[in-house]
């Protein structure tokens, strides 16, 4: 009896968190960096060949946080053959995705957000070539994040690798990441040698 | 002889002056028609298009910086649901211009004031960017149209919860726009469906080309409650590659990668 007691609730809450699961299609793995800097940059590089996407996509970026934003780095989208590099921002509503070509499998690529210094705009970089657009986010110095994101199905195989992650300073020196703060939504882990070399993977 | 040497250098010496006069005048008045010409075209183009533009100036020291402003009809802090539209109007027929004359410009700078022009809701700067009129438009009969709205029904919508009530095609000239209006009972029913068809966006436009033999330029997709409130303002440009939209701030972002708020588990 008194197993049961306890063995109930313990049932309740693993059918919860499946359920959960099943439900909540936006799954993340990645570092961040919660100490305001003026950008952040990260190689990130696609696995050897495209992954199984049972449904939506995967992406990895290095982006500021929730707000107005600014992000760049790969999608995989289901149905595509390859991954594309993109910038994305999102400004008091306005919604925008530049496609900027190809990110083949098994190669790297820089990403980098930074903030146009003595200004509040920020503008992203793919390979240190800077792309339109750039926008006005209303602040010079935020939180950043490297992150891999994957949309629509935790059967969605991720597989990423972040190295050489740096924040930009106020004088605009890059240095790499010596912060923490760590994001693995189950399914997908993250391999963590440091705070600015790491893999993203699952499920 | 004094008075022919004479002469012969007030004539070379007014020749000159004519030559540097007229090279001033040519270069002058180059950079002056640029700068009225374009100016003129891109404001008429724009209006012809119901995009609410205050003010369009060349500057920069080449006259090759386009700063563009435009009114919203938004008195909130977030922009109006057409405006990510006008954004992407703006660069669209920038570019057409851009393509069909030979005036020098390298970016557009987009600011978006508030219906009280007090305040600025957005500010962008973009490249100009590239387009060509290689997609064939095609005439489609209503039928036809009827035809493919009811495949594309049948293919890419997997539940009630959203509908395809109408689907319009027309052309502006360097392609062809299919415009499909959606309905959903509410914001909660649409997120049912949402991240299906907009994941689909892609293979949409593809299918529709190898199976239609349509070739489209921009997929626009509007989706509207019960109420007639809008929830997505959604444009696709396959020439520009690059996607604009404006959404409810309760519709589901699991169909576009966007960033954690900042220190969230």
């Amino acid at each position: 009896m008194k197993r049961l007691k306890y063995s109930l609730p313990l049932s309740f809450i693993v059918i919860m968190v499946i359920y959960v699961q099943s439900v909540s299609a936006n799954w993340y793995a990645g570092n961040e960096r919660i100490s305001n800097a003026y950008g952040f940059r990260a190689n990130i590089a696609t696995s050897v060949s495209a992954p199984y996407i049972a449904n939506g996509a995967v992406a990895s970026w290095v982006s500021t946080p929730y707000g107005n934003w600014i992000q760049t780095g790969w999608a995989f989208i289901q149905g595509w053959s390859s991954a594309q590099s993109y910038i994305e921002t999102y400004v008091n509503g306005a919604h925008n995705i530049d496609w900027k070509g190809t990110h083949l499998w098994n190669t790297t690529k820089n990403y980098a957000v930074d903030n146009l210094l003595g200004s509040t705009n920020w503008c992203a970089s793919i390979n240190y070539v800077t792309y339109s657009p750039c926008v006005d986010l209303g602040f010079s110095s935020t939180s950043l994040q490297a992150l891999s994101e994957v949309q629509g199905s935790s059967a969605n195989v991720l597989d990423a690798k972040f190295s050489s992650v740096q924040y930009r300073d106020s004088s605009g020196n890059w240095h790499l990441n010596d912060e923490s703060f760590w994001h693995e939504d189950s399914p997908y882990k993250v391999n963590k040698t440091s705070p600015s070399l790491y893999a993203t993977y699952g499920p | 002889m004094n008075a022919r040497r004479f002469f012969f250098v007030g004539f070379g010496c007014s020749l000159l002056l004519m030559v540097a006069v007229s090279l001033f005048s040519v270069t002058s008045g180059k950079a002056f028609s640029q700068e009225t010409g374009f100016e003129k075209l891109i404001l008429e183009r724009l209006q012809e298009k119901n995009v609410p533009v205050k003010s369009v100036a060349l500057t920069g020291q080449d006259l090759n910086h386009l700063e563009v402003i435009l009114q919203s009809s938004s008195n909130q802090p977030k922009v109006a649901p057409e405006d990510p539209a006008y954004i992407h109007a703006v660069q669209r027929e920038v570019a057409m211009l851009y393509d069909e004359s030979d005036f020098n410009l390298d970016t557009i700078r987009i600011t978006i004031l508030d219906a009280s022009t007090e305040n600025v809701l957005y500010w962008g700067e973009f490249a100009v960017a590239m387009i060509s009129p290689l997609i064939q438009t095609t005439n489609i009969t209503a039928n036809a149209q009827e035809q493919l709205r009811s495949w594309i029904e049948s293919h890419y919508f997997d539940s009630d919860d959203v509908t395809l009530e109408k689907l319009n095609l027309t052309a502006d000239g360097y392609g062809q726009i299919m415009t499909l209006d959606l309905a959903a009972s509410t914001v909660e029913s649409a997120n049912k469906a949402i991240p299906h068809i907009m994941n689909n966006r892609w293979s949409l436009t593809e299918e529709i080309k190898e199976k239609h033999n349509l070739d489209l330029s921009i997929l626009k997709i509007r989706l509207l409650n019960k109420d007639g409130e809008i929830l997505l303002d959604y444009t696709l440009d396959l020439q520009l590659e690059q996607e604009n939209w404006w959404m409810d701030d309760n519709l589901t972002t699991e169909w576009f990668p966007s960033p954690l708020p900042a220190g969230s588990p």
